[in-house]
């Protein structure tokens, strides 16, 4: 595979860009990268890691949450279909509703409620359950399928 | 690969020391693409700077449970404080203060994410708590 040079590639991508407008918060799934990305907001964020599935983004402006990252989607969706066997139910038939696996991990969060770090990572993903929750996020089945 | 084929660009392979082709995940691009014009300018600026002049390089994650789903912990995260930024608007401006720019690329050489993060705070060109983050530095 030929690489293409810095300047074809700048050139390309910037034909790509097209800033949603008014955007629309969404989550896909990436197969080249097995990973779903959540976006909230489309402000300038950094990345925070929060354990082994997610990544969260948090604005540069103000700080809030405005994104996440699953990395290992799909080991993700089947660790936790063996535990919970009812998610294969609920994903059975794409769409798939972002705020379902969050709520399955939140279940399955390992440490215990009463470390100081549990109740950050869950209070994190309570966040995520009412954003996905309220902007109606749905994905393809394509992470789930094991 | 669908709609706008493989993004093939040289970055460089910390075992032999030369530039070799990694993917950069169009999913991946076009989610830039679409959330700002300055995201869209660090995808087509950054990402190569950093993969071909990276400051460091790191091999796989060693976090629990990092990797535990993955056969091959070969996921390379490059690292590097480039000269500049973008804002939303894509304006050029200087590096964000205190983060440094991390580009993350999967055993099959395919570059799936990039951003800001956080520096350490004993080492600046460092993202933070990269003594404990990574599994070996190779740069």
């Amino acid at each position: 595979m030929k690489a293409l040079t810095n300047d074809e590639f700048a050139k390309l991508v910037m034909k790509m860009a097209s800033p949603q407008r008014p955007f629309r918060p969404s989550a896909t799934y990436d197969a080249a990268g097995d990973c779903i990305e959540f976006i909230i907001k489309p402000d300038d964020f950094y990345a925070h890691r929060i354990d082994d599935f997610l990544t969260v983004y948090y604005s540069e402006e103000n700080g809030e949450l405005v994104g996440s990252f699953i990395k290992n989607a799909k080991a993700f969706c089947r660790q936790l279909i063996e535990r919970n066997p009812w998610l294969a139910i609920i994903i059975e038939e794409p769409p798939v509703r972002l705020s379902h696996l969050f709520v399955a991990r939140l279940m399955n969060l390992p440490g215990s409620p009463d470390q100081e770090q549990w109740r950050v990572t869950a209070t994190t993903y309570k966040e995520l359950i009412r954003y996905a929750e309220r902007e109606n996020i749905e994905m393809s089945g394509e992470a789930c399928t094991t | 690969m669908a709609g706008y084929g493989p993004f093939a660009i040289e970055a460089l392979d910390p075992v032999s020391g030369k530039l070799h082709v990694v993917r950069v995940s169009p999913k991946a691009i076009e989610a830039a693409g679409r959330r700002s014009m300055g995201q869209a300018l660090e995808c087509a600026e950054l990402v190569p700077m950093v993969l071909q002049k990276p400051r460091h390089i790191w091999r796989g994650l060693r976090w629990e449970g990092d990797e535990k789903y993955s056969d091959d912990p070969g996921w390379l995260s490059y690292c590097k404080i480039p000269p500049y930024s973008y804002s939303d608007e894509g304006i050029r401006k200087l590096p964000r203060p205190n983060k440094v720019f991390m580009v993350c690329v999967n055993s099959e050489n395919v570059v799936y994410r990039w951003w800001w993060v956080p520096c350490d705070p004993e080492d600046r060109e460092c993202p933070k708590d990269y003594e404990v983050r990574f599994r070996e530095q190779l740069l």
